[in-house]
C-alpha cells in the first residue's frame, strides 16, 4: 500500500500522490513523492537517489 | 569597507514574512531556501515547515515583494493569502449591528428630546399661578419645538401608520399618530386661527405638551423594547461560521487551497493539525484524533485512522491526515444541523400573533369609540358642542394610547432578563420567559451539562509489585510529550498528586491505541489492551477489574503488565443538587446521552435519576425528535444541553436552555444560555420567568384595566351624573402617571434572590 519517497524517505500513500500527480517513472518503476520538491528534485537528477552513499532527508 | 558594507546593507534591507503552501517534508524546505538564496538581492531566507512561513531578508532595491514571490513559485510552491478575519460575513454582521445600535440611539434621542420638550411646555402651562405669559404667546412659542417633535421624532408612527393605512390595517402605530395628530392639529388650528374659534367659544389652551409627552414616552417604550430583545436571527449565522472557508485540496500539480464551494464530492483534501474539517468523507491517509465536540457534544477526541468517518466542521486535534470528500454543501452533517435549527425556529412565535390579534381589536374599537365620542357630544352635548365633542374624542385617543401596554412587557423582560443576566442566566426574549413558566419536564444532556465534559482518572490499581506513586510516575513520564486529552488527564492526575517528574529518554505515540516510552532506561507502553497484546504483554491479570463507566488504559512496563487506570467523564459537583431543585419545583428531569446505558445509569444513580427517566443510546441527531415524543405524550419541555449536536434538540424543545461551556451556537439556537458550567442556573431560570411573568401579567392588567376604566370616563359617560371629564392634557398626564406605574411594577423584579 504505502510507497517510499526516495528523496526524503517518507512513506507515501500512492492514491494521495498521484491525485497530485506527484510521481516519475524511471526505470520502469514509478516512483510516488510526499510533495513537489521531491519531485522536482528527483526529476532534475534521478540517478543521484540510486547512489549507495545518498541519505534521505527525513 | 566590508564593515560599510555590512552596515549598508542592514541599513537598506527589510524582512517579509510569507505563507507557503504545499510544503510536505525537509526536502521542500531545502527546496525553496536554496532557490530564495539564489535570488538577487535575498540576504537570508528562512523556511519553517512547522508554522508553513518563509521568512526571507532583502534588499529592497534589488528585489521586492512580487521577486520573491516569483522564486518561491519557481522552486514549485504557491503563496498563500494572509489569513484575514472571515471576508463578507462579518462585515455584514458589524454593519447589522451597527445599524442596530444605530436604530436605538435614534429611539432614545427621539424619546429624550421629546419629553424634556413636553415637559417644558407642561411646566409652562401649569406653572403656579397660571401661565406666566398669554396663551396666544406661549402657543405661538410652542408651534417650532411642537412640529419639530410631532413630525421628526414622531414620523415614524405617521408613515407606519400611513402604511397600515394603505392596506387597510390599524395597528398601535395608527392610535399614536391619530391620537398626537388630534392633539396638535387641534392646537395648530387654536395657534394659527385664534380668532375663528375663540367666536364659537373655544379658548385658548393648546395640547401641544400632550402630543410632545406622548411621542415621547412611546419612543422610550420602543427604545427599551428594542434593547430587550434578543438576536433571534443569530444562531444560524453562527452554525454556519463553524465551516471553514477554504479546503487543501490535493490536485494535479500538488496541494491546493481552494474556496470551499469549489470542493467536489471525491476530491482528496489535506487537514492539518489544528484545520477545521471542510466538509464531510472518509480518511484515507495518515490518522489523527478529532475533536467533534461541536456536533457530537461528546468532548473526548475521536481516534481516526484510515478508512474512518471524518465530518466537515470539527477540529482535527492532532495528526495530519487526507481524506476524499463524501457529502459536500448542502449535504454534510453541518448544513443538516443549520437545516433543522431553522425549521425549528420558523414554526415558534406565538406570542407575537396574540399580541397582534389583540392588537387588531383593540385600535379600530378605540377609533371607533372616539368617533361615537364625537358624535355623542356633538348630537347631545352641551355648548360649546365642537369644543366638547373635540377634546373628549382626542382625550379617548390619548387615553387609549397604548403606552402602558407597550411598556408592560418590555420593561418586565428588560428587568427580569437583566437580573438573570447577574446571575448568569441570559434569556434571549420574551418568548423565552413565557415558556420557561410553563415547563413541565426538563431534559438534560449528559456530557458536558450533567457531567464535565473532560475525562478525570478515576481509578488506579497498580499491580505485579508496583505501587501507585510508582505507576503514576512511569505513566507521566511516559504521556508527558502526548497531546492526547487522555494523557493530559493522567499527567494532571499525577502532577496533581505531587508525583514527582520524570522524563521520558524516547517518545513514539501509536495513533488511536497508546504510547511507547523510554522510562528510567525501561520500555513503557501505555495504551489500549489490543496495543500492548500486540506487543507481547500477557492482560490475564487485568481480566478481572471491572472499569465500570470507565475507559481503561493498560501500563506495561519492559513486558510486564504493571497496572490499570481507569478514565471517565465525572458529574460536575453541582449537577446532584440541581436536579434535586427541579425535581421539588414539580418537573420531570431526564437525562439523555448518545453514550451506553450502563454509562448513563451510573451517572444517572450520581445525580438522582432513575433509569426509566434515562434515554440513553440516542443520537445526536434523534435528541430533536426524543423531545418532539415527550412533547406528544403532553409535556412542556425545556432541553438542557451543550455543544451544536443539541442544537435542533434545543429548537424542538419549547425552552432551550444551552450550558455556557458549549459552543455559542448552541447559546443563540436556545432560548436561556447559562453563563456558569453547572446546572443549579436551571432552575432559578425556571423561577425567575414565573416571578417575570406574574409582573408581566399584572402590568398587563392594569394597562388594559386603565383603559377599560378611563376610555369611558374620557368619553364623558360620568359628564352627566359627575360632571366629570377628562381634557387631553390631563388625559396625557394619567397615561403617563400609568406608564410610570407600570415601570414601577416591573422594577420591583429587581428584589427577585436568585440564590
Amino acid at each position: 500500500m504505502a510507497a517510499k519517497d526516495p528523496v526524503c524517505g517518507m512513506d507515501v500513500n500512492p492514491e494521495v500522490a498521484s491525485a497530485q500527480a506527484l510521481m516519475s517513472d524511471h526505470d520502469g518503476e514509478t516512483y510516488y513523492f510526499c510533495g513537489k520538491g521531491c519531485k522536482l528534485d528527483f526529476d532534475e537528477e534521478p540517478a543521484k537517489f540510486f547512489e549507495p552513499g545518498y541519505q534521505p532527508s527525513m | 569597507m566590508l564593515d560599510a558594507m555590512t552596515a549598508s546593507v542592514s541599513d537598506t534591507s527589510a524582512e517579509l514574512s510569507l505563507p507557503v503552501i504545499g510544503m510536505t517534508c525537509a526536502s521542500c524546505v531545502n527546496r525553496i531556501e536554496r532557490h530564495l538564496n539564489r535570488a538577487d538581492g535575498v540576504a537570508t531566507a528562512h523556511v519553517n515547515l512547522a508554522t508553513e512561513r518563509a521568512t526571507v531578508r532583502f534588499d529592497p532595491a534589488l528585489i521586492d515583494r512580487t521577486g520573491i514571490v516569483a522564486s518561491i513559485e519557481a522552486a514549485g510552491y504557491e503563496v498563500g493569502r494572509e489569513a484575514t478575519a472571515a471576508v463578507g460575513s462579518q462585515e455584514a454582521d458589524a454593519a447589522d449591528e451597527a445599524e442596530h445600535a444605530a436604530e436605538r440611539r435614534e429611539l432614545l434621542t427621539g424619546a429624550i428630546i421629546s419629553l424634556g420638550i413636553g415637559a417644558m411646555m407642561m411646566g409652562i402651562m401649569f406653572a403656579p399661578g397660571g401661565p406666566p405669559w398669554p396663551m396666544l404667546d406661549i402657543n405661538r412659542w410652542f408651534l417650532v419645538p411642537a412640529t419639530i417633535v410631532q413630525f421628526v421624532y414622531g414620523r415614524r408612527f405617521l408613515v407606519a401608520a400611513l402604511r397600515g393605512a394603505r392596506h387597510g390595517e390599524a395597528n398601535m402605530n395608527t392610535l399614536v399618530a391619530m391620537g398626537t395628530l388630534a392633539a396638535y392639529g387641534y392646537s395648530l388650528v387654536v395657534t394659527l386661527l385664534p380668532d375663528l374659534l375663540m367666536a364659537s367659544g373655544i379658548g385658548h389652551e393648546t395640547y401641544f405638551d400632550s402630543a410632545a409627552i406622548i411621542i415621547g414616552l412611546i419612543l422610550l417604550g420602543r427604545w427599551l423594547e428594542a434593547r430587550a430583545k434578543g438576536q433571534a436571527a443569530g444562531a444560524v449565522k453562527a452554525l454556519l461560521k463553524l465551516r471553514p472557508d477554504t479546503a487543501r485540496v490535493l490536485r494535479e500539480g500538488g496541494e491546493r487551497e481552494v474556496p470551499i464551494d469549489q470542493v467536489v464530492v471525491g476530491d482528496l483534501v489535506r487537514v492539518r493539525p489544528g484545520d477545521r474539517v471542510p466538509v464531510d468523507g472518509i480518511l484515507i491517509d495518515g490518522a489523527s484524533a478529532v475533536d467533534e465536540s461541536m456536533l457530537t457534544g461528546e468532548s473526548l477526541p475521536v481516534e481516526k485512522a484510515v478508512g474512518d468517518r471524518v465530518i466537515g466542521a470539527t477540529i482535527n486535534a492532532s495528526g495530519s491526515f487526507v481524506m476524499r470528500a463524501e457529502r459536500i454543501g448542502r449535504d454534510t452533517a453541518l448544513s443538516q444541523i443549520v437545516t433543522l435549527v431553522e425549521r425549528a425556529q420558523g414554526s415558534k412565535a406565538p406570542i407575537q400573533r396574540v399580541a397582534d390579534q389583540v392588537t387588531g381589536w383593540f385600535v379600530p374599537a378605540v377609533i371607533a369609540i372616539a368617533a361615537l365620542t364625537f358624535i355623542g357630544w356633538m348630537l347631545l352635548g352641551p355648548e360649546p358642542r365642537v369644543t366638547y365633542a373635540l377634546t373628549s374624542a382626542i382625550a379617548v385617543l390619548i387615553i387609549a394610547c397604548p403606552c402602558a401596554m407597550g411598556l408592560a412587557t418590555p420593561t418586565a423582560i428588560m428587568v427580569g432578563t437583566g437580573k438573570g443576566a447577574e446571575s448568569g442566566i441570559l434569556i434571549r426574549d420574551g418568548g423565552a420567559l413565557e415558556h420557561a413558566q410553563r415547563i413541565t419536564a426538563v431534559v438534560l444532556d449528559k456530557t458536558g451539562t450533567i457531567t464535565r465534559g473532560e475525562p478525570a482518572v478515576t481509578l488506579v490499581r497498580p499491580m505485579s509489585g508496583t505501587d501507585e506513586a510508582d505507576l503514576l510516575r512511569v505513566v507521566a513520564a511516559a504521556e508527558r510529550g502526548s497531546e492526547h486529552p487522555l494523557a493530559e488527564a493522567l499527567v494532571r492526575h499525577a502532577d496533581a498528586g505531587g508525583i514527582p517528574m520524570v522524563e521520558a529518554t524516547s517518545f513514539e505515540a501509536v495513533a488511536g491505541r497508546g504510547v511507547r516510552a523510554t522510562v528510567d532506561g525501561t520500555t513503557v507502553l501505555v495504551g489500549t489492551a489490543v496495543f500492548l497484546e500486540d506487543a507481547g504483554v500477557d492482560l490475564t491479570q487485568a481480566e478481572a477489574i471491572d472499569v465500570g463507566a470507565a475507559s481503561p488504559a493498560f501500563v506495561a512496563r519492559d513486558g510486564i503488565l504493571i497496572g490499570l487506570i481507569g478514565l471517565a467523564d465525572t458529574v460536575k459537583p453541582a449537577s446532584a443538587e440541581a436536579v434535586g431543585r427541579l425535581q421539588r419545583a414539580g418537573l420531570d428531569v431526564w437525562m439523555i446521552t448518545g453514550d451506553r446505558r450502563a454509562t448513563a445509569d451510573a451517572i444517572g444513580s450520581q445525580v438522582g435519576i432513575g433509569p426509566e427517566r434515562i434515554l440513553a443510546e440516542v443520537m445526536p441527531v434523534d435528541k430533536a425528535a426524543k423531545v418532539e415524543e415527550l412533547q406528544a405524550e403532553g409535556a412542556i419541555v425545556a432541553m438542557v444541553g451543550d455543544g451544536i449536536n443539541d442544537a435542533p434538540a434545543l429548537a424542538q424543545a419549547d425552552l432551550g436552555i444551552s450550558i455556557g461551556t458549549g459552543a455559542d451556537v448552541a447559546l443563540e439556537a436556545s432560548d436561556i444560555t447559562l453563563v456558569g458550567d453547572d446546572l443549579g442556573g436551571v432552575p432559578t431560570a425556571v423561577r425567575l420567568s414565573r416571578a417575570t411573568m406574574r409582573t408581566i401579567r399584572q402590568n398587563l392588567g392594569w394597562a388594559f384595566g386603565y383603559n377599560a376604566l378611563l376610555i369611558p370616563i374620557a368619553a364623558g359617560l360620568l359628564f352627566p351624573v359627575a360632571g366629570l371629564l377628562l381634557n387631553p392634557a390631563l388625559a396625557a398626564g394619567a397615561m403617563a402617571l400609568s406608564s410610570v406605574s407600570v415601570v414601577a411594577n416591573s422594577l420591583r423584579l429587581r428584589t427577585f434572590r436568585t440564590a
